[in-house]
């Protein structure tokens, strides 16, 4: 027996023949059985066998104890094995008895892995003091790890001396030994290990290597600064090169924040500049221009391939953060027309593009949740050969990468396969990521009084488009029926906005006096989470979502809305109600919302009589309808609540209305159209200058996720209502 | 009573029409009738320099009238963006004002913004409004006359887009839901002429609170002698232009007419009366050009109310040549009391003040040749002329107005509940 500290002990039973199995050996002492944790390994020397036991230290562990072993036997009553009296000895060498340094290196690593492990030991001192002690007979003195970079502020990137076994690339667990404490190095890949600067000022700290081989020195860094990790990558020295790779891919395998060093090393470095094979004079061509890793351990990847005379054999990808190739099948991409490219070769000297130079490709799982980093594509030729094509650094940000996918195909061009196939997978993760960065909105107060119990909250998210705010405040504000009645709130969704539109509503609220709520987003978080957002900071009753391109065409309007809702909530019922819409010119721009099957088979959002004169008689009589617009949408808090609220799953903002009615509907609610409140809507003003919007499959992607949620609700929905009529040739 | 007028510039710095009514009536009602409160003008960067610290500055000596400076107006939507001024500087005069009635003139330079502040700082005050042009309900600088020249029969969302051919459409529903939701606060909207009340009609505002009530002039100074001889020849043939030199009075086709009938030997003289102020260069250079190719015209430049029985006794004839409709022109008022027959447009608010053949002529509106053959008759026949200026009734005195306007405002005070104003909610149809 060892007492390594005041609280471990380590036991030595010798035991040449190895009757015992460490699995399942049972000790106990004369008081009962040792009490855990503790752990059993068989360390093999010249001479035979000793097992040993590592535990806290008790009475039954006590020098001048009797211990007691049996062998725990496949559910029969153990039977007594040995009894053997505890002698304390005066070391780990000591206990074993040897000095076979094999066996002392194994007795080395299960002590300083247990302690690190089930022990929960690594600031126990007189135990490190130990496995220092223990290491420290064992080093070979030509052996060491060298400080080659800094990565960072705080890591130093050591290298492992490379005469050992080649050690993984993935996770490896090395153990640092300094003189009181142990330590993990979690981030270490390859020859790679990356720690904390402070270690190096630990003097004698030593590295015990998770794959064999035995403890080395860790060398102090030199006093001159060590070059940076970004420098190391610009060396062409196959051994740096190696290193370097070998470090991204520690820190890929790291925390959050070494994968966030690793964006940031990336993003700096500027990574190796984008290769494609595009000489029209060559026989075949291609380039990955697009490679996104979608967060959740895909990536989306986009590019093309001209190969008009067959000579590409296949495919194989490799990642930023390595891990080998794996082949990509040709007939897993899926190909789109590039009008640019069959333009730019059209007279090449071996073939042209072809009519579907383009492919994009999603792959669920391609390795790691890697940020950044670049991607490449080898082309295996019929000759053997390879070409090599090299993706620019993909986006760093989530909202970033998901509007690149979204724009990575022309609209014209996208079809519903590569929507379903690759498009709406790598944006519905990528969507995610983004929308679990939001950060918390900040709500600003403007004026005091109003109504004490508000029957209704104005919600008005703004988006860029400043235009209306002006006349849509005032004109509420004039109307004495909603100074009355209802509270206002104005949510902000692009925050770059802040000061103008405070200073804005402020200067406002000093000639109108209607008091208001400006909730700032913390970033452009998109329609559904405005709304969500104006939602809890208000505390009316009866929520009415209002764009920011709605203006009253007279007072009054909101009371018919809360009438209707009021007559359908009966009952506790969920119900919603919007109110009649108008262009600019006068006629109907919403009179309901109804869903016809448009091309390919899905479901659209129309809307009733659009364009016809604003007093169409069918427009004027109040009905229930199968949805209406979120441009102007009344429903009760607790059913908004119970439904919660807004889906933040579609991008920017658009199908979020139906799928709110559709939600309500199928919790049992009814929807109708109101068509005494008459308003202006001056559609698309705000989407119209969201650049990831108006140019981009975003829009196909929504209607993708809504026909994918609610194809089959829509078709029992609108058998109910066969007097829609239809604009869309089926 | 407690009365605050407004008016988008003073008199004394710029006597217009309306500016010089509206102070003659804030002065007439504080002098005979009592009333007592302030005549609050707008002014500019064209007359004044903002003071530090302050929208306020005075004008002139009197003690109920002031100046509040509003720049950076937005002429199209009617806005004065300026809130935070308006906030600070409008809201507590205008309450310890404690106005009974607030009486806005126009709202250029003020608008919808200052409505907005006064209406909260004058919660119990009654609103009066007079139109005296189309400015809420035409964007082209109220006059209902389109970009290119031609009298609009609008207004109509579709007239005004041909006027504005780049401005978004929405801008002019906007435009249009905020004057009629702002002067739908309006206990009255006043309109000096038949005219106008039908234009603001035919835009939908409610009949019931658009209300007739024609202008008035001062009638302190002595009247030309009404029997003016005429010339050796016995001929009535000198004809007088009293108003500013602009593209709307219709100096341009006034002087063309007379081109016309100096080319055709029509002896006449005829004489403009008025300013060039802030005319561009382009405009002025016509102006003399036309001035020079009518060999009987002469120019005579600026004159002042003062000056206007001695300058009227020289013609027999006053015209009013404006290209556009007109409201209710003070010249022609002028000229009545003077004694003179009025040659003027045949249509819109000037018409319906002149009777054709009763107390004036009527010509075709910018139709050079058309007042040409109208100022020969008038010119050669001198019966004409004794017959209608002895059809000439006495113009309506602001005396007289300031007696119809007292007589609002105290139906208006009388119908009112204190501290209960009863919001005008039956809104106005677009």
């Amino acid at each position: 027996m060892v007492s390594l500290s005041d609280g471990i002990v380590l036991l030595g039973v010798e035991d040449p023949a190895g009757r015992l199995d460490p699995a399942r050996v049972v000790a106990s002492g004369e008081t009962g059985p040792i009490r855990p944790p503790f752990s059993w390994h068989r360390v093999r020397t010249r001479g035979g066998a000793v097992l040993l036991l590592i535990a806290h230290a008790q009475a039954p562990l006590a020098a001048g104890a009797v211990l007691r072993l049996a062998q725990d036997g496949d559910g029969e009553s153990t039977t007594p094995a040995a009894t053997a009296s505890i002698a304390a000895r005066d070391g780990i060498a000591a206990l074993l008895g040897t000095t076979e340094p094999a066996a002392l290196l194994a007795a080395l690593r299960f002590v300083s892995s247990k302690a690190l492990g089930t022990l929960r030991r690594a600031d126990d001192a007189g135990l490190a003091r130990h496995c220092h002690r223990l290491a420290a007979a064992l080093l070979d003195p030509a052996r060491a790890a060298r400080p080659v970079a800094r990565a960072g502020e705080e890591l130093v990137l050591w290298s492992l001396p490379d005469d050992g076994p080649p050690a993984r690339r993935t996770a490896p667990q090395h153990t640092l030994l300094g003189p009181a404490r142990l330590h993990r190095a979690p981030l270490a890949a390859g020859r790679a290990v990356l720690l904390p600067a402070r270690h190096a000022a630990t003097a004698g700290t030593i590295l015990l290597p998770a794959d064999g081989g035995g403890p080395v020195r860790l060398l102090p860094p030199p006093p001159a600064p060590l070059p940076s990790l970004t420098d190391l990558g610009r060396r062409t020295e196959p051994q740096a090169r190696a290193l370097h790779a070998d470090a991204l891919a520690a820190l890929a395998a790291g925390d959050d924040a070494a994968r966030r060093l690793l964006r940031d090393l990336r993003l700096v470095g500027g990574g190796e500049p984008a290769r494609a094979c595009a000489a029209p004079e060559h026989p075949f061509g291609g380039a990955l221009d697009m490679a996104v890793a979608d967060g959740e351990g895909g990536v989306f990847l986009r590019g093309w391939l001209r190969d008009p005379l067959g000579l590409v054999a296949g495919l194989t990808l490799r990642g930023p953060a390595g891990g080998g190739d794996r082949p990509l099948p040709l007939d897993a991409l899926h190909r789109f027309a590039r009008p640019d490219l069959t333009d730019t070769y059209a007279d090449a000297p071996h073939g042209g593009a072809g009519r579907e130079p383009g492919f994009a490709v999603h792959l669920p799982d391609a390795g790691g949740p890697c940020t950044g980093g670049q991607w490449s594509l080898r082309l295996r030729l019929t000759t053997g050969d390879t070409a090599h094509l090299v993706a620019p650094p993909g986006p760093a940000q989530p909202r970033a990468a998901r509007d690149a996918v979204l724009a990575a195909v022309a609209p014209k061009h996208l079809t519903q396969a590569l929507m379903r196939g690759c498009i709406a997978p790598a944006t519905g993760r990528l969507h995610r990521a983004a929308m679990a960065l939001r950060g918390a909105p900040e709500e600003v107060r403007i004026g005091g009084g109003g109504p004490a119990r508000p029957q209704a909250a104005l919600v008005v998210p703004l988006y860029r488009n400043l235009r209306f705010l002006r006349h849509q405040y005032a004109a509420f504000a004039r109307d004495p029926s909603l100074r009355e009645t209802a509270e206002l709130v104005y949510v902000l969704d692009s925050p770059e906005q802040r000061e103008d539109v405070e200073h804005m509503l402020r200067g406002l609220h000093a000639v109108c006096g209607m008091p208001l709520t400006l909730v700032v987003q913390a970033a452009n978080h998109g329609y559904a989470s405005a709304c969500n957002a104006g939602a809890a900071a208000a505390t009316a009753p009866v929520l009415a979502l209002v764009n920011s391109d709605v203006v009253p065409a007279a007072r009054g309007w909101l009371r018919p809305l809360l009438r209707e809702l009021d007559r359908l909530s009966t009952g506790g019922r969920p119900a919603a109600v919007g109110p009649k819409l108008l262009f600019d010119d006068g006629s109907l721009q919403h009179a309901g919302l109804f869903f016809e099957a448009g091309p390919g088979g899905e479901w659209y959002n129309n809307h009733y009589w659009k364009g016809y004169p604003r007093f169409h008689p069918p427009a004027q009589a109040a009905r229930p309808v199968p949805g209406v617009t979120g441009a102007l949408l009344c429903l009760r808090r607790d059913a908004f609540e119970a439904l919660g609220g807004v889906c933040t799953d579609y991008v920017v903002g658009d199908y979020e209305d139906s799928d709110l009615c559709l939600r309500l509907r199928a919790a049992g609610g009814e929807i109708a159209y109101m068509p005494e409140a008459e308003l202006y809507h001056f559609e698309r003003q705000s989407i119209r200058e969201h650049g990831g919007y108006a140019r981009t499959a975003a829009c196909a992607y929504n209607r993708h996720l809504h026909h994918a949620r609610w194809a089959p609700a829509i078709e029992a929905l609108m058998a109910r209502f066969p007097d829609a009529p239809s604009t869309l040739a089926a | 009573m407690r009365i605050l007028h407004l008016c988008h510039n003073h008199p004394d710095l710029q006597p217009g029409g309306s500016e010089v009514l509206a102070r003659g009536l804030f002065r007439e009602l504080r002098d005979r009738h009592g009333a007592e409160g302030l005549f609050l003008a707008a002014v500019t960067a064209a007359h004044r320099q903002r003071r530090p610290g302050t929208l306020l500055q005075a004008v002139g000596g009197a003690a109920d009238e002031m100046l509040v400076w509003l720049g950076h107006f937005d002429r199209f939507a009617l806005s004065q963006p300026d809130t935070y001024g308006l906030a600070a500087t409008l809201a507590p005069l205008v309450a310890s004002v404690d106005p009974d009635i607030v009486h806005f003139h126009h709202l250029l330079q003020f608008g919808a913004e200052a409505v907005d502040a006064i209406r909260r700082a004058a919660p119990r005050a009654r609103l009066v409004f007079t139109a005296h042009d189309f400015f809420p309900i035409c964007p082209q600088e109220g006059q209902l006359l389109t970009t290119d020249g031609r009298l609009c029969r609008g207004p109509s969302p579709d007239a005004c887009r041909r006027c504005f051919p780049g401005k978004p459409a929405e801008d002019f529903v906007m435009r249009d839901l905020q004057m009629r939701d702002v002067l739908s606060d309006f206990d009255r909207i006043l309109l000096p002429s038949e005219f106008a009340r039908g234009r603001y009609l035919a835009a939908g505002y409610p009949a019931e609170r658009l209300a007739l009530m024609p202008n008035g002039i001062a009638c302190d100074g002595p009247a030309a002698p009404r029997r003016r001889p005429a010339a050796p020849d016995g001929r009535r043939d000198r004809f007088g232009f009293f108003g500013h030199i602009n593209r709307f009075k219709g100096g341009m086709v006034l002087l063309e007419a007379s081109r016309i009938l100096s080319e055709d030997g029509t002896a006449h003289r005829l004489t403009l009366h008025g300013g060039t102020a802030y005319q561009p260069d382009a405009f002025l250079e016509r102006f003399n050009a036309a001035l020079e190719a009518a060999p009987m015209a002469r120019h005579h430049g600026p004159y002042t109310g003062a000056d206007l029985g001695g300058l009227m006794a020289e013609v027999d004839w006053v015209v009013v040549p404006s290209v556009w409709w007109e409201n209710a022109p003070l010249v022609i008022l002028e000229a009545f009391r003077h004694g003179r027959p009025v040659i003027c447009g045949n249509a819109g608010g000037m018409a319906e003040m002149v009777r054709d053949g009763m107390d004036g002529l009527h010509a075709p509106i910018g139709d050079p040749a058309g007042l040409a053959a109208v100022l020969r008759r008038a010119a050669e026949r001198p019966e004409l002329w004794d017959r209608l200026a002895s059809g000439i009734l006495p113009p309506k005195t602001i005396a007289q107005v300031a007696e119809d306007h007292i007589s609002l405002y105290q139906e208006l005070l009388d119908r009112s509940v204190p501290g209960s104003r009863a919001p005008a909610e039956a809104a106005v149809a677009a």
